[in-house]
């Protein structure tokens, strides 16, 4: 059996769930939500499983993880089915179920009708769509998806991505909410920053601000993007008042720097921690403060997105268009 | 208002202080206040320049101190220890040693919170935490006023939190109230029931009233009656017994926790959810409770017992006359099982029954809301009697969780009814673990949101419910007995009686 679990016929695979749970000794089958994931990537699969069994660990969950392969020689439908169990006191006692689909040459309707087939009843289904979206996303499947995880910072062409989303959310069927992990990645430095100006003595200080930098490890310019993008978005400064500008790090790192007359205010990582050090030098004030970095990984990023729920404010009509602005420069 | 705050705010932002904790050498400053402060920090939720003066009375040091609580740390708290972290917390914890009754103790605090002020460059927020034997309430809150301490400085706030127990009965809360009054504003008094920042008891507001499913069922009409247990399987190690035997069952448990969980089962939909607009709604449960009033009503209505030498987890357990610092003719109770009623419209005849104990098989505590039984024009000769009503199960610690039993057909040629249970567990679908009760209500009083909090009325008016009782026990000429069980066991027989004659019998935990 592979990592993927027992492979099963496309019909059978409700059969095969009944039957793993009688033979398994999990005193708990949990769900709160479907969560499905699809990509179109030829070696996703057992990465993708590895994020469910993370997941899971917080967030019991009906998994679909769907793999399409439209390049494929032939056309071909797999699939196996596993169980994630969570140990407590010893034993294996909560337990979120996994189906897997391996998709060669698949129609919008086959990758349709194997979502739809398969999710757990009255709970609500969250879609990760991984990579630039295809004409498989359209009325029919983003009309049912109550949450829509996305990764903008894999996209080639963020502008286009967006528009396709725009006009997802236009539509009068779609009841989405919107998640990018970008901007989830991005939390603790936005809470970091904000802890900046939560400082009596530096409250005064952001309406001085003459230069603003952000600096991004060699991947990481959309993050920097939406960074700077919110931070000139809720400030009031103008482009003649602050200088604002993201720029690639020779360390690998994201820092946020900025300069008053009285001094600076920055938000850096600590080194192999996991925190982040805010620091405001003013005058003869100097204080430190230390935030949790968060977590690195995607699979607890996402369980943390799960939990927390809520749509993310302002994201989409106020964030993204400046940073595609930024982007574009 | 930050700016940058405005889209990342889940709650209302606590504001950053100095949190002064009197008797900060204690028990509850070790294993809940400082992890709990320690926990806020990991999170990210604990505001910059926010600083803590442990006072007390032994000489100390910062730095042993900080060791203390250090060790103390690993061990109690929710996340992992990380000395990083904890480097950088403890940095924030200084040592004030002084007497409560020492005037020039309180005038170095002064010294030292306004220091900080200029260091920080903050407005001067201070929290104080009363974490003392009441008997020292009266000294350091005096001594508040007098020093100054209790103004805060322009554009700033000064708030107290008292720790239960709040008072010894009415006229000692009343005496209580009024010297935090004189000091305080009650808008800037925070008395903390931990029992109140727990996940589940929050849970109770969010499934009466973001359910359509129960409210319509939340009356007389559909509920025979409500208990609510509380049961430890501990006695009086540690020396706990000289409290407790001052104290008993009564006050030290439903006075406070159990009448609060009561007022959150039984309160009418508040008007808002604003600390007042739920306080309101809590207080008139309070006022709307049957008064037991004279030995022979309290003698039916109230069961109290000691528990006498039996065995807990298969340890062999003594009595609780035998206890260390319990005397030996103690009438003390370690347990009381008391029927309520709540004289209002929706209750109107519903019995809420409660319970709490030492010494008793587990540790649970739980509150069971018993709906009537369907119509047994149809089934009725087909389940056994005692589990033919619905039961939702609001488990309050530990397994946190929520459970509704319902009856259903085995399956068969024969129509053959048995209860299944439908079991929400927080662990399991969440799979995080809760805050801490401390983490919640500190930082809540930080923002100045007193929602959790008890208002001064909610805790005189549990007062006069609980004082007619230790009245009819200790004051009248013939109080009703003492009951004895053993240890190990469920209670006294008398407790089961209590609900016999009201053709129903305690839920099995």
């Amino acid at each position: 059996m592979s990592a993927l679990g027992q492979p099963v016929e496309i019909a059978e695979i409700d059969s095969a769930l009944r039957a793993l749970w009688e033979e398994d000794n999990a005193a708990t089958r949990a769900s709160l939500t479907n969560f499905a994931i699809y990509s179109e990537c030829d070696d996703c699969l057992e990465a993708n499983t590895d994020v469910i069994a993370g997941i899971t660990r917080e967030h019991a969950c009906r998994a679909i993880l769907i793999a399409s392969r439209p390049d494929a020689p032939k056309r071909s439908v797999k699939a196996w089915i596993t169980a994630h169990c969570q140990l407590s006191g010893g034993q294996k006692s909560v337990c979120s179920e996994q189906v897997t689909f391996d998709l060669g040459q698949p129609s919008a309707s086959l990758i349709r009708n194997i979502v739809f087939a398969h999710l757990d009843s009255d709970l609500p289904l969250v879609l990760w769509w991984q990579g630039a979206f295809t004409p498989v996303f359209d009325d029919r499947l983003y009309s049912l998806i109550d949450r829509l995880l996305i990764d903008s910072s894999t996209w080639e062409n963020p502008a286009k991505e967006f528009e396709t989303l725009a006009t997802a959310r236009d539509d009068s069927t779609s009841r989405f909410l919107l998640y990018d992990l970008t901007w989830s990645r991005l939390l603790p430095y936005r809470l970091a920053t904000a802890g900046l100006f939560d400082h009596p003595a530096a409250a005064s200080a952001l309406s001085k601000v003459s230069a603003l930098t952000i600096t991004h490890p060699k991947n990481s310019r959309t993050e920097a993007a939406f960074l700077l993008a919110w931070l000139t978005t809720r400030s009031s400064w103008d482009a003649s008042s602050c200088k604002a500008s993201i720029k690639e790090d020779e360390k690998n790192e994201m820092t946020v720097h900025f300069t008053t007359p009285e001094g600076a205010l920055t938000v850096t990582p600590t080194r192999d921690d996991g925190f982040l050090k805010s620091t405001v030098t003013l005058g003869r004030l100097t204080a430190e403060q230390i935030y949790p970095a968060g977590p690195s990984d995607t699979a607890s990023i996402v369980a943390r997105q799960l939990q927390s729920g809520g749509a993310h404010a302002d994201y989409f009509e106020t964030i993204v268009p400046h940073a595609l602005k930024i982007i574009a420069t | 208002m930050n700016p940058f705050r405005e889209d990342l705010a889940t709650r209302t932002a606590p504001d950053p202080c100095t949190i002064v904790i009197f008797g900060a050498t204690g028990d509850l400053t070790h294993r809940k206040l400082i992890p709990g402060l320690y926990n806020l920090l990991h999170d990210g939720e604990l505001p910059p320049t926010t600083r803590i003066v442990a006072f007390a009375r032994r000489e100390k040091t910062d730095e042993g101190f900080r060791q203390e609580l250090e060790e103390s740390n690993k061990k109690y708290s929710r996340q992992s220890h990380n000395d990083r972290l904890w480097q950088t917390f403890s940095q924030q914890i200084e040592y004030h040693q002084s007497t409560f009754e020492d005037k020039e103790g309180f005038s170095r605090l002064a010294d030292r919170l306004k220091a900080y002020r200029e260091k920080d460059g903050t407005v001067g927020n201070v929290l104080f935490y009363l974490s003392t034997a009441p008997d020292y309430f009266d000294d350091i809150l005096i001594a508040l006023k007098e020093s100054g301490l209790a103004k805060a400085p322009k554009n700033a706030w000064a708030r107290v939190i008292v720790e239960k127990p709040f008072g010894t009965d009415l006229p000692t809360a009343q005496h209580l109230n009024q010297v935090v009054n004189d000091t305080f504003e009650e808008a800037d008094t925070y008395r903390i029931d931990h029992y109140l920042g727990k996940e589940t008891a929050q849970n109770i507001m969010v499934l009466r009233f973001a359910n359509a499913i129960f409210e319509p069922l939340w009356n007389n009409q559909h509920i025979d009656h409500i208990q609510i247990t509380c049961a430890e399987n501990m006695g009086m190690t540690g020396g706990r017994g000289a409290y407790y035997d001052t104290a008993g069952a009564l006050r030290d448990m439903v006075q406070n926790h159990l009448l609060q969980l009561v007022s959150l089962i039984a309160m009418e939909p508040p008007a808002d959810l604003s600390a007042d607009g739920v306080r309101d709604a809590k207080v008139n449960v309070f006022k709307s409770l049957r008064h037991w009033v004279g030995a022979e009503e309290v003698g039916k209505n109230v069961v109290r017992a000691q528990y006498t030498a039996g065995s807990v987890d298969g340890i062999d357990a003594v009595g609780y006359r035998q206890e260390d610092r319990v005397p030996e003719d103690s009438k003390t109770e370690a347990y009381v099982a008391l029927r309520c009623f709540v004289d209002s419209w929706r209750w109107d005849g519903v019995p809420f029954y409660i319970r709490v104990g030492k010494q008793l098989p587990k540790k649970a505590t739980e509150i069971s809301i018993h709906f009537n039984e369907a119509p047994s024009v149809l089934f009725h000769k087909s389940a056994n009697q005692q589990v033919r009503k619905n039961v939702l199960v609001i488990r309050i610690q530990p397994d946190e969780g929520v459970s509704l039993r319902m009856l259903s057909k085995v399956p068969g040629p024969a129509v053959r009814m048995e209860p299944v249970k439908m079991d929400f567990r927080y662990k399991t679908s969440f799979g995080k673990a809760s805050p801490e009760a401390y983490e919640r209500l500190i930082l809540d009083a930080m923002a100045g949101d007193a929602t959790l909090f008890a208002r001064r009325d909610e805790v005189e008016h549990a007062w006069r419910f609980i004082d007619e009782i230790e009245k009819a026990w200790h004051q009248s000429d013939s109080p009703p007995p003492v009951a004895e069980y053993p240890a190990g066991s469920w209670g006294p027989k008398e407790a089961d009686t209590l609900l016999e004659q009201d053709g129903r019998v305690w839920r099995r935990l």
